[in-house]
């Protein structure tokens, strides 16, 4: 039966992402269905097709409406059976059900940060400001910063993504990579901007050419959002 | 009939012989497995497009790489404890590499085996090799006796080649435990159980066996025909499935053999005037060549 409370992804993240991760987690958007929170897959701030041709119309709507809703809706299924579990205080079954709430939780967080990083090529500037001597002062270039970027990113084995991230404790950014879809929080830096390099992100187009989609995306990477990010992470 | 033969004569053909041998084994190394069927043969239960760029692009990566990674350390002095030749031998040896070669020869070495393993065991849908009748009698028995039934075996399979998350493959494999001598198991990215327990990897079950069947789950394996649709993929996966090849593999697994993951048969017991072939197989035929030269003079003789 559902408890009647909400349940805040962050619990599941590890406890030292816990303040990066519940910032982070509700910012997504859910509704209370019966008492338990039922994330939602948010729409793209753009169409499918608006990213073309770096992404393909093809590539953001599979990408979009199955593999996220995938996440969501697995995310919420997995929330409602740990309820259930909760309520009837089975712990073996609370356990068991960690990997898929990790899992769709994370693919649910990663990709609704993944979204607002894009935007069509015309809207998209460069840095500037606080975030661009940010990376310069750390990787001396803008240039240098997307090179060391793609370079670590390229280099995930299997599935994955390449990070942007605020170091909370020392305030400064880092670059990153994680397995699957473990979420960045877990490492200790609140995201920035996330490049998706599951298959599923670039193969249909790019094949296993991942330096190229990799080469290419800069050009409709949301740098706005980025240092929208970056200001309230470092608040 | 020459009954005797001069000592002279002897050496000379034993020479002949053993230089020849060295030959062909100093020049083996690490390629492609020869697939007996063309990329399109698969269709449509694997299509043509993605027999292209699996076979011919990504796995020849992995051969590539592991091969670059290899000449690096042997040209560095880098003291290996196994043949470079044997691909078998290196993933199963990750633990006593040195660093980062272990690492390559996890990902590349272990990308370049699995997807041997792989290819070897497809064959064009319809064909005789792809029904259960083509199952030995031993590998019959031993998943009858694990799983009750081949239909039981497949599902299991199948379920745990979907639940994979990110990156990966699903296994058959030969445990050598004489109560449970088949097991289902998964490992990530290009991790393969005959590499043991890495480090740092999610705990393998039946860590240590030896696989005879795989399923390639990495979404570069399904992705152009089915998209997202892993069960689809699955489904097709079976209808290709050369059950004589696994055969072979539960056998050679039994005996304590690696898997020949080498050359396919001799092209004339395989059908296609088709076959593919990648990688450079010239100098080992030479080697084979003046082997069964220095045989048959040595044949003559008696």
């Amino acid at each position: 039966m559902a408890s009647g409370r909400v349940i805040n992804l962050a619990r599941f993240l590890g406890r030292a992402a816990e303040p990066a991760a519940a910032a982070q987690s509700s910012a997504l958007q859910y509704s209370t269905v019966g008492g338990v929170a039922a994330y939602k897959l948010p729409d793209l701030p753009y169409d499918h097709s608006a990213l073309e041709p770096v992404i393909s119309g093809e590539i953001m709507e599979l990408h979009h409406k199955k593999h996220h809703a995938a996440y969501v809706t697995n995310l919420n299924k997995a929330l409602e059976e740990y309820a259930d579990a909760e309520s009837n205080k089975d712990l073996q079954k609370m356990i068991s059900l960690q990997s898929a709430i990790n899992f769709n939780g994370g693919g649910h967080i990663n990709h609704d940060i993944f979204w607002t990083n894009l935007c069509p090529e015309k809207d998209a500037a460069p840095p500037s400001g606080e975030l661009l001597a940010a990376i310069e002062a750390k990787w001396g270039s803008l240039e240098k910063f997307t090179a060391t970027f793609s370079a670590k990113t390229a280099a995930v084995q299997g599935s994955g993504w390449g990070w942007l991230g605020l170091n909370k404790e020392t305030k400064a950014l880092e670059i990153a990579t994680c397995a699957n879809q473990d979420p960045l929080a877990a490492k200790g830096l609140v995201p920035l901007l996330g490049i998706d390099v599951w298959e599923h992100a670039y193969y249909l187009q790019y094949k296993n050419v991942r330096p190229d989609y990799l080469k290419a995306i800069w050009k409709v990477v949301n740098w706005e959002n980025v240092a929208q990010r970056y200001k309230a992470a470092k608040a | 009939m020459a009954r005797k033969i001069s000592y002279m004569n002897l050496f000379v053909i034993v020479a002949a012989a053993a230089s020849a041998l060295l030959a062909c084994s100093a020049q083996a190394q690490i390629q492609q497995v020869a697939l007996p069927y063309a990329l399109d043969a698969l269709e449509p239960e694997i299509d043509n497009a993605t027999m292209n760029f699996h076979y011919g692009t990504h796995y020849a990566t992995y051969v590539n790489n592991t091969l670059a990674a290899l000449k690096n350390a042997t040209d560095s002095g880098v003291r290996l404890p196994v043949a470079t030749s044997n691909l078998t031998a290196l993933i199963s040896s990750i633990k006593r590499l040195p660093s980062p070669l272990n690492t390559t020869i996890r990902n590349q070495g272990g990308g370049a085996w699995n997807h041997a393993l792989y290819f070897k065991h497809l064959t064009p849908p319809g064909s005789p090799a792809t029904q259960s009748t083509a199952i030995s009698a031993p590998l019959r028995d031993a998943i009858n006796a694990n799983f009750g039934s081949v239909d039981n075996m497949t599902a299991a399979l199948s379920a745990a080649a979907g639940k994979v998350f990110g990156s990966g493959w699903a296994w058959l494999c030969y445990t050598g435990n004489s109560s449970a001598d088949l097991a289902i198991t998964t490992t990530p990215n290009q991790d393969n159980p005959l590499m043991g327990q890495l480090p740092g990897a999610p705990a393998v079950s039946a860590v240590g066996c030896t696989p005879i069947l795989g399923i390639d789950v990495w979404e570069h394996a399904y992705y152009l025909k089915h998209g997202p649709k892993r069960p689809a993929y699955l489904e097709a996966f079976w209808k290709v499935l050369n059950w004589q090849q696994v055969s072979k593999n539960y056998d050679s697994a039994v005996q304590g053999l690696e898997l020949d993951l080498s050359e396919a048969a001799p092209r004339a017991l395989e059908a296609p005037s088709k076959a593919v072939s990648a990688g450079s197989s010239s100098s080992g035929s030479a080697g084979f060549g003046a082997m069964a030269a220095a045989a048959a003079a040595l044949l003559a003789l008696v």
